[in-house]
Formats: C-alpha cells, structure tokens, sequence
C-alpha cells in the first residue's frame, strides 16, 4: 500500500526523470544542428532541423521550435512534407502563443486542405484596452471589464480606504492633511491601476483569440 | 505625551541594518561578479526610501531604475547546464563561429558543456568561455579565459577579456556621502539631486514635505498630544530619516553603477575581437 513518504519519493523519481529527458532533448536538438551544419546538405540539413523542432517541442520550448521550422523551405518539398511542415509550424505557433504567425498561416492551410475552416464558428471576443484605460476612473472597473475580479476587487478596496481617509481627516478639520495626504496616495496609485489595467485588456485579447483557435489546433494535432 | 512621542520615534531608528558585502571571493581567488557590488539592507529605512525612490515620478528615471537596468546587463539570459554524453567528437570551431554569429546560444552552451562530448583543449575552454561572454555570464567567462595558457593562440583574446575585467578604469565621479546626508537633512532631497538622482531627489521633496506639512496642519489645530499629530510626525520621522540614509547611500551607488557602465561599454567592445578566432 503506497504512503505518503512513497507517492513523495516516486514524484521526486518522475520528475528528476522527465527533467533529465527534458535536458536529453535539449541536447538532442543541439546535436541535430551541429549534424545539420557539417552534412552540407539542404535536404539532410532540413531532415535535421526538422528533427530538433521535435526534440524543441519535447523539451518545451515551442517558440524554438517555431524560429526552427521557419528555417526550413518549403520549396522543392513533395506535398506530404510541405503539408508536415505547415502543420507542424501552426502547431508550434500556437503552443507559443504567437497567435499573429498562427492566423497569417491559417488561410494557407485553408487553402492546402490541412484544415476545414478559416476560422471557427462563433465571435471572438475582444476588450478594448482603451474603453480599459477610461473605465479606470472608477477603479477596478477596467480590471472588471477585462475579466480580472481580483484585481478589480482589491484595487477597488485600495482606493477606497484612501477616499475614505481622505473623507475622515476632513471630517476631523484636517483640510491640508486630507488634500496632501489623498492627493499623494491618489497620484501614486491611480496611474499604476489604470496602466495595469489597459495591460490587462491586452492579455484578456491574447488569451481570448487563443481560446477561439482551439478547434483549429485540435485538428491540426489530431493528424499528428 | 512628548516623551511618549520621543519614544515612538526613537523607537523607529533602533531598528538595526546591515549593509551587503563587496562582490564575493572564493577560495580560489575568483571573483564572482554576478551582481555589482551595490550595499544591500534591510529595515524601515530602506523600506521608506525605496518608496520615495519608486514614486510615479522617478520610478522610471530614478537610480533604482537605473540600478536595475545595469543588473540585467550582468545577468546571463540563461543558466548553463551540464549534461552527460557518452560519444566523444572532434571539436569543429566554425560550427562555433557560425552558431554564436547566428545568437544560437542555446545550443552552442549545450554542446560545448556537454561532459564527454569533445576533448578538454584549449580551444574547448576559449570556446566555453566565448558563449558564456555572450550570454552575459561574465564571471564564469572569467573562469574559463583564466585556463587558458600564455603559449595558447588564444590567448591574446582570452587577455583582452581578462585586463578589461580586472583592470577597467573607475569613472570620474567624486561626490562626498556626508554633504548629501546633510544636504538632505536641511532640504530633503537636495543631497540626492546632490548625488546626481534628480528625479528621486524631487520625488523626496514632495513626499517629505507634504508630509511636514500634514504634520505642521496637525499640530497647529490638534496639537502635539494629539494621535493624529503623533502618527503624523512618526511617519515623516520615518520618511525624513530615510530620505538623509538614502542620499548617503545614493552617493556610492551611482558611483557603482557608473562604474558598472563603464565596464559594460569596455566588455561590450570586445565583442568583434573575440569572435574573430
């Protein structure tokens, strides 16, 4: 019967083994480059480099792989390879989250047949990082509008403790003290909250247009 | 009250900081420069004067800001690692050439330190030495060119590396600590302008004085038993004292970081030299 210590010591296990491999891949990849330089080749050369996109995307670097791929020309490839390729490269793009490169690489894809579709069914839903940036006035409201709740919640929460400060020390017949004290904390907080939140709109856009291409790149990882 | 007030702030100062050592040395003598030898501490006051240093108004142009930019240049852009291989190869350098003229760093590091791919050379440890002055590791750099033998063919660009990082010329700055600790203890923030940190300076000098002038509002309408003037004159006891630290400490860290500047421009020179083997 598996205990604690046990299940503990099999993870260290695993994980020291998936990072040895991760760092096999690492050097496998190397190694094809090195293979790929001395051949001389251009087909043995892509073959290669081919090779390390794989070892790339084993080791978890897709972005490496994508910059790999990109290297090799589809010229002169029968349409199997070039299909391979294309695939392989919109497959990386994705995982990179380098979704621009994916939708330039998609009509073709179209085109060649790799995929059904241009784009999936349904909007793609979008945020407006400077309808974020004027929502700002009243904070956490464009953090809200950008789907960040916690955010929204706690710089919420900030601002009103000062306004409430504020409120409390003029109530006191503390008028400078309320204006300079309200006035610093203010002008330290709300430009930080607003840019933050006009960020925020950007990376909800990020993730959302990635979330739209799924089906896509089930499709394409379902011919893998 | 007043001496209870006394208490309250001479409470603040009791607590205690220590300032970070000069860059370490090992027991072989090397010197690990993987960060600038910029005095480190800890407490209120360095707590107090890290927020006058990242207001709205020099958190981008301040010497934090400054500091930090000149950290990211002596921070490698990855961690080497070694892994075992078990065939050994002729070690080719125009693979080399043409991977670190190409930014594969990545590779060239996983190759090159790669225990029991090629044979220990010279050419291995120049090589090794290259990719890590490339990526930003200098003092590992240092390490590797420091191997390499004066009959080597390497060794003329191993020591250009070598006189630049032990030799750089220390640049011409010569502010006194004390003036700006006392510059700031009449003006606040004046010592720090002092120094050469305008926008800290000026930052400090809002803070601290609508803070005095919180406190002076206080005073004169609730008078000094009052809570609020007690909490008032604590905080910018708090502020006024870490704005004299801070002027006192911005003097050598900007002299360390135009040090640093000046060693990056030196190192970043050599960069055509030392590829050209």
């Amino acid at each position: 019967m598996l205990r604690k210590p046990h299940c503990f010591l099999i993870c260290v296990f695993l994980c020291t083994v998936f990072n040895l491999r991760a760092q096999d891949a690492d050097l496998s990849a190397a190694l094809c480059e090195m293979a790929a330089w001395e051949s001389g080749s251009a087909i043995i050369g892509d073959s290669l480099l081919f090779r390390k996109a794989t070892f790339l995307m084993e080791a978890g670097k897709p972005a490496a792989a994508y910059s790999t791929l990109c290297r090799i020309s589809p010229f002169g490839k029968d349409v199997g390879m070039r299909w391979d390729l294309l695939r392989k490269k919109m497959i990386c793009a994705w995982e990179a989250g380098m979704m621009d490169d994916f939708c330039a690489m998609l009509d073709e894809a179209c085109a060649e047949g790799i995929v059904s579709s241009p784009a999936p069914s349904g909007k793609l839903r979008r945020r407006n990082p400077n309808a974020a940036m004027l929502m700002s006035v009243i904070p956490g409201l464009g953090h809200a509008y950008s789907g960040e709740w916690e955010k929204a919640g706690r710089n919420f929460l900030v601002e009103c403790g000062i306004l409430s400060a504020m409120s409390f020390a003029f109530w006191s017949g503390l008028p400078l003290t309320a204006i300079l004290g309200g006035g610093i904390l203010l002008y330290e907080t709300l430009p930080a909250i607003t840019a933050d939140a006009t960020a925020c709109a950007g990376i909800y856009n990020d993730k959302a247009r990635k979330e739209f291409f799924t089906p896509v790149y089930m499709e394409l990882s379902a011919c893998e | 009250m007043m001496k209870q007030t006394i208490c309250a702030l001479l409470s603040l100062f009791l607590f205690m900081f220590h300032s970070g050592a000069s860059a370490p040395v090992d027991s072989t003598g090397i010197l690990h420069f993987s960060n600038p030898s910029w005095p480190e501490v800890a407490g209120p006051l360095s707590f107090a004067d890290r927020i006058l240093n990242n207001s709205f108004i020099s958190r981008s142009r301040g010497i934090y800001s400054l500091r930090k930019k000149v950290l990211e240049v002596f921070t490698p852009t990855f961690d080497i690692t070694s892994s075992q291989i078990g065939t050994t190869r002729a070690l080719n350098p125009a693979f080399f050439s043409y991977a670190l003229g190409s930014h594969m760093y990545e590779d060239a590091s996983r190759l090159l330190f790669a225990e029991g791919l090629f044979h220990p050379s010279d050419t291995l440890d120049y090589l090794r030495g290259l990719v890590c002055y490339d990526i930003h590791d200098f003092s590992l750099a240092y390490e590797y060119f420091r191997k390499i033998p004066s009959d080597s063919p390497y060794s003329v660009l191993a020591k250009s590396f070598l006189d630049v990082w032990e030799n750089s010329p220390e640049a011409d700055y010569h502010k006194n600590p004390k003036i700006a600790a006392v510059m700031s203890a009449i003006i606040p923030g004046s010592g720090k302008i002092y120094a050469g940190d305008v926008a800290s300076g000026l930052s400090s000098f809002l803070i601290v004085g609508a803070l005095g002038g919180m406190f002076a509002d206080s005073w004169n309408k609730k008078g000094l038993d009052n809570w609020r003037t007690i909490a008032l004159g604590s905080i910018l006891g708090l502020f006024y004292t870490a704005d004299i630290y801070g002027s006192y400490l911005s003097v050598s860290i900007i002299k360390d970081s135009l040090n640093d500047a000046q060693k990056t421009t030196l190192l970043f020179n050599l960069r055509i030299p030392l590829h050209s083997f």
